[in-house]
């Protein structure tokens, strides 16, 4: 075993103690786990955060774009930093006031309660499940090419070791992901990847360095159409690398609970605030790393490695193996969440729901780790049978998520005549459609990216479906209409309103207008 | 009048005037009347399944009586006071004892199922449960010829419209 594997267990060894104590310490109740320990301050809670939503995709798949294609990847990187943004002004107001109406705690929740179809509920369950699997897979085939860079294993027997070591942390990991371990890693991760893209800066002589460098070798590297130009003119690719990010993250089913927290919810929104800019510094980093690489490490055989390959170039190996124990962290971090996730939907919205009605608490917690032990075996299996690259990988499953979900939640917040019919239509042409755009690469023949397509062919079957559906309900109608608002409050009092306690709220209402009567006893 | 628990309240009126007053000054308040709001509390004692699966000592989890929805507490609210009140200013509860722990603990087993990494469920021994009111202002705000209304809770600050 090499001096770097050794580096990697103490790091994960590290972890394990820093769990061990602040779970000790720290959380003595179920409560302070599942709520997170709210005494942290917002910088604290945002980079805790984000210690999750960072991925394989960020270290190796991202890097490897810009190094094959040039500037065109930033396309991606410009939607990611801006996502969040748009995903909040679009549907945020609405969608939790109408969530909160419908006392729906998902999102696959949500739909099936505004439409009153079981059916949405099945295939959003499916296409969720199916695709979050796929999300997963790519941060497999990373935490292979990780450990083998690590270990100097093949990357068959690290695959194997990296995946393993994922699905015991996943389904028996107690408290090891609490607050501090992941608070301990972005930090980790944001210093070595800071670290390594202002080394890389300084090597190429800062921005305007990099460009002629690039330019010295192949000019179109530089261009937005891409290296060789080879989406030149094609406006539906360009259009479609930008609007993934952007706007795809709308159509990531996502849970939502309610949480009746006894503290402040200033801290939630300054927490906002710090991913927000955190994510516009880490949003570029990755393919301006596969920039350099470029000029840097023109001979890399596997262009998912040039950040590794940076950290080894720039900084003593024990620093950079600690980065890559970090690398392999935020893959750990990141599969485990959306394991989880996708197990749970299984075993609650499919199992629970279809199969087994009755099926105890211990019984939804097998079917839920059985799948996600399953995942893993395929996952091991197409990662060596035939690995497609990271990027390729979490572009198509955020892709087909997207195309799935992102139309029917925008329509149930913006359309009121929307139906099951005309929803479920554009759920499925949107998925399948990206899937097919992406296999048979229809891209190249048309000119449109596979995100750009799905979405029209999703909108198309959105318009033509719901000819075809009867209206929703008038009790739908009325929760429409009563999350559209508009309040008629002053905005400073608008911002700040606490949506946690909206039911005490409508309760409060109902409770006032017949006991006390507004226009009576409270004027 | 009834006696019931409830919380020593952190917003009194004039608090709570100056602090919505703070946000836009164009708007005057007039706080008007404290509403009691039903909750049940209860508290769990959680037997781990295992070493390696410790998931801790309790759980609470505080059931909305007018909703039937549950939410998980981190801390046991504090009785401080026993208060008469009003028969008109308090809300009835409109879910049972056995019910709202029935909430309560499928609640908190989704909660625990769907975000700790456990292979068995651990065991949940009730503790106690408590009936407690929470108060809630209702506050009515004037900005030039529009009138609204909001409904503050007086230990939080947190607030929504009418």
């Amino acid at each position: 075993m090499g001096s770097d594997a050794i580096v990697f267990i103490i790091y994960l060894f590290i972890l394990l103690l820093i769990g061990l104590y602040f779970s000790r310490k720290a959380s003595k109740s179920v409560d302070s786990y599942l709520l997170g320990d709210r005494s942290l301050g917002p910088a604290v809670t945002a980079l805790t955060m984000q210690s999750t939503s960072m991925s394989g995709f960020m270290f190796l798949g991202g890097p490897a774009e810009a190094f094959q294609r040039g500037w065109y990847a930033i396309l991606y990187g410009i939607g990611d930093a801006g996502g969040s943004i748009v995903n909040l002004s679009v549907l945020g107001k609405r969608m939790r006031r109408m969530s909160e109406l419908l006392k729906a705690l998902s999102s696959i929740e949500y739909l099936e309660k505004r439409y009153e179809s079981t059916a949405i509920r099945i295939v959003g369950a499916v296409i969720s499940i199916v695709f979050l699997f796929a999300y997963v897979f790519a941060q497999f085939i990373a935490s292979g090419k990780a450990l083998e860079a690590l270990t100097g294993l093949s990357y068959e027997t690290a695959l194997i070791i990296g995946v393993s070591v994922i699905i015991v942390y996943t389904v028996t990991g107690g408290y090891l992901a609490v607050v501090w371990t992941d608070f301990f890693q972005s930090i980790v991760m944001l210093v070595g990847m800071v670290g390594i893209l202002v080394m890389g800066l300084i090597h190429v002589g800062g921005l305007s360095g990099l460009n002629a460098s690039l330019a010295k070798i192949d000019p179109s590297y530089l261009s937005i159409w891409g290296k060789d130009l080879e989406f030149y003119g094609q406006w539906g690719v360009i259009i479609g690398a930008i609007l993934i990010y952007s706007i795809g993250y709308m159509g990531l089913p996502h849970v939502v609970v309610r949480h009746m927290s006894m503290k402040s919810t200033k801290t939630v929104k300054t927490a906002t605030l710090w991913t927000a800019i955190y994510n516009q510094a880490m949003a570029f980093s990755p393919y301006l790393l596969g920039l350099i690489g470029i000029i840097l490490l023109p001979n890399i055989a596997d262009p998912e490695m040039v950040v590794s390959e940076l950290a080894y170039t720039f900084f003593p190996g024990l620093f950079a193996a600690i980065l890559l124990s970090a690398v392999m962290a935020a893959i750990m971090s990141t599969s485990d969440s959306i394991l989880m996730q996708a197990g749970t939907i299984l075993s609650r919205d499919v199992y629970q729901r279809f199969m087994n009605k009755t099926a105890d608490q211990n019984r939804m917690i097998l079917v839920s780790r059985i799948s996600i032990l399953l995942a893993g075996i395929i996952g091991i299996i197409v990662a060596i049978k035939q690995p497609p690259s990271v990027f390729a990988l979490v572009v198509f499953a955020f892709g087909t998520l997207g195309n799935s979900f992102l139309v029917p939640y925008i329509c149930s917040v913006y359309w009121r005549n929307s139906n099951k019919v005309g929803i479920l239509t554009a759920m499925i042409a949107g998925s399948i459609s990206h899937i097919l755009w992406t296999t048979f690469d229809w891209q190249a023949s048309t000119g449109i990216h596979p995100f750009l397509g799905g979405l029209l062919v999703s909108i198309l079957g959105m318009i033509i479906g719901n000819r075809f559906g009867t209206p929703p309900s008038e009790e739908v109608f009325k929760i429409f209409e009563e999350a559209k608002g508009p309040r008629l409050l002053p905005s400073n009092i608008e911002k700040n309103i606490s949506c946690e306690i909206s039911p005490e709220a409508k309760s409060i209402s109902t409770f006032v207008s017949k006991q006390l009567s507004i226009e009576g006893q409270l004027k | 009048m009834r006696s019931l628990k409830t919380e020593i309240i952190s917003f009194e009126k004039e608090t709570l005037k100056q602090s919505l007053e703070k946000m836009d000054a164009n708007v005057s308040y007039k706080v008007k009347t404290l509403i009691y709001y039903p909750y049940l509390f209860y508290e769990f004692l959680v037997e781990p399944t295992g070493r390696i699966n410790r998931v801790g000592k309790k759980a609470g989890c505080t059931i909305d009586g007018m909703n039937k929805v549950g939410a998980v507490a981190d801390q046991a609210p504090e009785f401080i006071v026993k208060k008469n009140v009003d028969d008109k200013f308090v809300l009835r509860r409109n879910i049972s004892i056995d019910e709202a722990k029935i909430i309560a603990e499928k609640f908190l087993f989704e909660s625990i199922y769907s975000r700790m990494k456990i292979l068995k469920m651990p065991t949940l021994r009730l503790k106690h449960h408590v009936e407690f009111y929470r108060p809630y202002w209702i506050v009515k705000g004037e900005k030039e010829r529009s009138e609204f209304y909001l409904t503050v809770d007086a230990i939080t600050g947190k607030y929504h419209p009418l």
